[in-house]
């Protein structure tokens, strides 16, 4: 199930770089929430994933003249935020007690909000994403977007290779799907 | 690729737009990324930045200052940002530029004044996090921005 990047990004950036603001809101609307699924596949919390997200349109807006190919603008977008996520990485990394480092805060699997998820098996689901390996649930996280983002797109912003995703992605269901019947 | 790891894939999307859906302001940042275009200012790009250039392996010296250089034709920016306080302090130097009002922008192009000495030096407390340029008027007259940099 490979959906094809959204159509229109070379035209949109071409009407963008031309000062069309209407064009810029529409890049936005249809990226943003991919970025937002690579920030928070890398396990960054909301605030710094928000700083990574803006930093991201920021250099595009930067870089509007010049970009070469904008044909592949979903690939630019995914290097950009890979980049602005691990340079917030190291950068928190630092300001934390030296030995914690394996203990960064996982904000990726949120505790269950009863209050969002109203039906029991939305709840035992959302627990098994929780409690899947964290590969998983960085691939899972990315594929969750909406629109659906295209392999090639997922495999520049994990850096994992294309075709790993497939099987990966089948591994890691059947991994919760197991999780959920021992729990049921 | 079975229809029912489709379908578990699609209750997964449909509780990340419930779970951890992009907050709104979020997308209201990115729109208004786009007020910062600026057509007629220098950019200085970044060419160094010293937690870019280890591997990502938590830095374990003692300095927690991040050293960052831009350049654009014939100017060369250097500053230091270091946490201090609840805010982040950067100092630095505009080569090439003189005494002179600059300023420090944010995303939302917020900007915070600040004054270059008779060499281009800098000093600027209290940044909050997130995006921030600096943006400066060199001697004959053009406007210099330097790339984003994350705080």
């Amino acid at each position: 199930m490979e959906a094809p990047d959204h159509m229109g990004g070379a035209d949109l950036i071409a009407r963008a770089a031309a000062g069309d603001g209407t064009a810029w809101d529409e890049l936005t609307e249809q990226y943003t929430s991919l970025l937002w699924s690579v920030a928070r596949a890398m396990r960054l919390n909301e605030a710094d994933s928000a700083d990574a997200v803006q930093a991201t349109w920021l250099r595009l807006v930067e870089k509007l003249g010049t970009i070469r190919d904008p044909d592949r603008i979903a690939g630019w977008l995914s290097t950009t935020i890979r980049r602005e996520c691990l340079a917030i990485l190291r950068q928190r990394t630092k300001s934390v007690p030296h030995d914690d480092f394996d203990d960064l805060p996982d904000e990726v699997g949120p505790g269950v909000d009863d209050g969002v998820l109203r039906a029991e098996r939305d709840r035992a689901l959302w627990r098994a994403f929780s409690q899947i390996s964290s590969q998983c649930r960085s691939l899972l996280r990315v594929l969750m977007t909406d629109p659906t983002p295209s392999y090639a797109t997922v495999s520049v912003a994990l850096d994992i290779p294309i075709g790993g995703i497939g099987p990966t992605r089948q591994r890691c269901l059947n991994t919760l799907r197991r999780i959920m019947a021992v729990a049921s | 690729m079975s229809s029912v790891d489709d379908d578990l894939l699609a209750d997964l999307r449909r509780l990340a737009t419930l779970v951890d859906p992009v907050p709104d302001h979020v997308r209201a940042a990115a729109r208004a990324a786009f007020l910062t275009r600026d057509m007629d200012a220098r950019l200085a790009e970044l060419i160094a930045d010293s937690t870019a250039d280890a591997d990502f392996e938590p830095v374990r010296q003692a300095t927690d200052e991040r050293l960052l250089s831009f350049a654009a034709d014939g100017t060369q920016v250097e500053m230091t940002v270091r946490a201090e306080g609840a805010g982040w302090t950067m100092m630095g130097q505009v080569f090439g530029a003189g005494a002179g009002a600059a300023a420090v922008e944010n995303g939302a192009l917020t900007k915070t004044p600040l004054d270059l000495d008779d060499l281009g030096r800098f000093l600027i407390t209290d940044l909050a996090s997130g995006p921030v340029r600096l943006r400066c008027r060199l001697p004959g007259g053009d406007n210099l921005v330097t790339s984003w940099v994350i705080l």
